[in-house]
């Protein structure tokens, strides 16, 4: 009782210490709802509640706002977190009325996004939480190392994009022990020939939480044969909300595809 | 209605509209705080109204005025109902500089999308100028306009379909919907440089849309420099449209709908038609503006998106009232 007092006495502190802190968009919310105390957060997106929202339970009971000065500036954060691009016009305005906007940007590997978490986390003044995300990812890492040996696999969104090097998923495959066999850099359009001309040995498979291959009328799902690819070679299937930011949960990712190995 | 009536009661409903848009927003205010907003223009209150509202709402005023302005002009010179500056090209070319420099990663400069954008419809206008030299039949000039906006807008879908990264996209469709949330009295000044400049050369080739009324060769024969002013109104419309197009985006349909709004009351001159255009065209971006921010999306809506939306149907009221009356 005394120690949970104490604990909730201290939460209110480091609340009160705490920048005020608004999220932009649902990447950035993933950041702010793990980093910054509860109390200090003013204002999530909308889409911080979306299924597809890593921590969308803890976004329950916070104020969703726009993404616009008026409401932002009306929320009155010291920090704003938004992930890379936007309106830099936005932003002017922003930096104008005194807030600081903490732009998370487009990592392409871990390091990538140690480097976003750190960066967040400074600026809301948790770098210790922020450290603790970074090890809970590195022990990810390091547990599921090399667990494919170098099985080569191409990942496929039920959309029909591949992603080759320079992708975060490029390194969340390598870490796995995965060789990433997508023939070009980047993310780009799956050829669906060369895929059923030439079957990869295996296939990871991203967003097919959201959307089903037969669900998205332009994907490649309208090729029957893409089904029963896609059914036969995937030897695991991310959700959709592990993959659309750059963040620490990418590492869950990885633990999912080293799980997939130790199952067969 | 009389001209002058006509412009004292657009002058007055802009006006009023003005008020009203920053009065108005998403976040509403008391009284109390209104009048602390006068007192104290630094106060949250008055940073909202004077710091936010004020210059979008005249960057949109002055945004609707330059394209109604741009459309009373083209419909003139090309003596064609359905003619306004989109259909020459040059919102096209306006949209694809911005698109280049947004996939270029110049998006962090703010200046740099908009350069790219004033350029963009600048050279456009150059081509649909240098075609207006050449040609002179009306038609010629529309399909010359026609192929050149299509071609600026396969150029940007083009540059959706090589753009690295999907986010890029994203942002260059956001610019492409336009908008005037966030703009500030520096922005303003700098697209009015270019707008007084088209401004200046549209009313001075405005002499020139009354002989055209008369025909080709009645025009050629009334003595006036017709090449030359027909070039000047090409590059007055191209200038009041690319200055535009890089405030706000492509806000579309405005060039084609407000000089209709105003046309009914303004019969015969062509010329006459200029001033009330531009009234009009600020009244429907003011207005739409003001929609965007006061309808509670959870993303805001996007100005092009609401003139489009609106516009069309009272264009279609519009047209459906003077179909009639050409009946009648």
């Amino acid at each position: 009782m005394v120690l949970g007092l104490t604990a909730l006495a201290c939460g209110a502190v480091r609340a009160a210490e705490a920048p005020r802190v608004m999220s932009l968009d649902q990447c950035a919310d993933q950041y702010v709802l793990a980093l910054a105390p509860r109390a200090s957060i003013v204002g999530i997106s909308y889409r911080a509640a979306d299924p597809d929202s890593y921590l969308h339970a803890e976004a329950t009971g916070l104020p969703r706002r726009r993404a616009t000065s008026e409401a932002i500036l009306g929320a009155a954060p010291n920090v704003v977190v938004t992930y890379w691009g936007g309106d830099p016009l936005l932003f002017r305005t922003l930096s104008r009325g005194g807030v600081k906007v903490v732009q998370i940007n487009e990592a392409t590997d871990f390091e990538g996004v140690r480097d976003n978490v750190h960066q967040v986390a400074a600026a809301l003044g948790q770098p210790g939480r922020g450290a603790a995300l970074v090890a809970r990812m590195d022990g990810q890492l390091a547990r599921a190392n090399g667990a494919w040996r170098g099985r080569p696999a191409v990942y496929l969104t039920s959309a029909g994009y591949t992603a080759g090097s320079g992708t975060l998923v490029h390194a969340i495959l390598q870490s796995a022990g995965l060789h990433d066999a997508a023939q070009s850099s980047g993310f780009a359009r799956a050829s669906i020939e060369r895929l059923l001309l030439d079957p990869p040995m295996a296939l990871v498979l991203g967003f097919f939480d959201r959307y089903g291959l037969s669900q998205q009328n332009w994907g490649p799902g309208r090729q029957g044969m893409m089904g029963s690819l896609a059914r036969t070679r995937a030897i695991d299937s991310l959700p959709g909300g592990l993959l659309g930011c750059p963040a620490w949960f990418a590492g869950d990712a990885v633990q999912s595809l080293g799980a997939a190995a130790q199952r067969r | 209605m009389k001209r002058p009536s006509l412009i004292a009661a657009l002058s007055l409903a802009l006006a009023l509209e003005l008020a009203l848009s920053i009065a108005l927003g998403e976040t509403q205010f008391s009284l109390s705080q209104y009048i602390q907003a006068f007192h104290d223009p630094n106060a949250p209150v008055g940073e909202v109204l004077w710091g936010l509202r004020a210059p979008r709402t005249v960057a949109a005023a002055v945004v609707g005025a330059a394209l109604g302005l741009s459309g009373a002009v083209m419909q003139g010179l090309l003596r064609n109902p359905l003619a306004e500056p989109g259909v020459l090209g040059v919102s096209a070319g306006g949209g694809l500089g911005a698109a280049v420099a947004i996939a270029l990663g110049l998006a962090a400069s703010p200046e740099a999308v908009e350069a790219a954008a004033l350029s963009g419809a600048l050279l456009a206008g150059l081509a649909v100028a240098l075609a207006a030299a050449r040609f002179r039949e009306p038609e010629t000039l529309i399909l010359f306009g026609v192929a050149l906006s299509a071609f600026g807008g396969a150029l940007t879908a083009l540059v959706f379909n090589l753009s690295p990264s999907p986010v890029s996209n994203t942002e260059i469709l956001s610019w492409l919907m336009g908008s005037v949330a966030n703009r500030d009295w520096v922005d303003i000044a700098r697209a009015l440089v270019p707008m007084a400049l088209g401004a200046g050369l549209c009313l001075y080739a405005a002499r020139a849309l009354v002989m055209m009324t008369l025909g080709e060769e009645t025009a050629a024969l009334s003595g006036l420099p017709m090449a030359r002013l027909r070039a000047a109104a090409v590059a007055g419309a191209a200038l009041l449209t690319g200055a535009a197009v890089a405030l706000a985006g492509i806000v579309g349909f405005v060039g084609l709908a407000a000089p209709h709004l105003v046309r009914a009351a303004v019969k015969g001159d062509p010329a006459r038609i200029l001033v009330p255009s531009a009234l009009s065209g600020a009244i429907l971006v003011v207005a739409a503006d003001l929609i965007g921010r006061v309808v509670p999306t959870e993303v805001e809506l996007k100005l092009g998106v609401i003139t489009a939306l609106f516009g069309a149907p009272l264009f279609a009221l519009v047209a459906w009232r003077a179909a009639r009356s050409w009946r009648g």
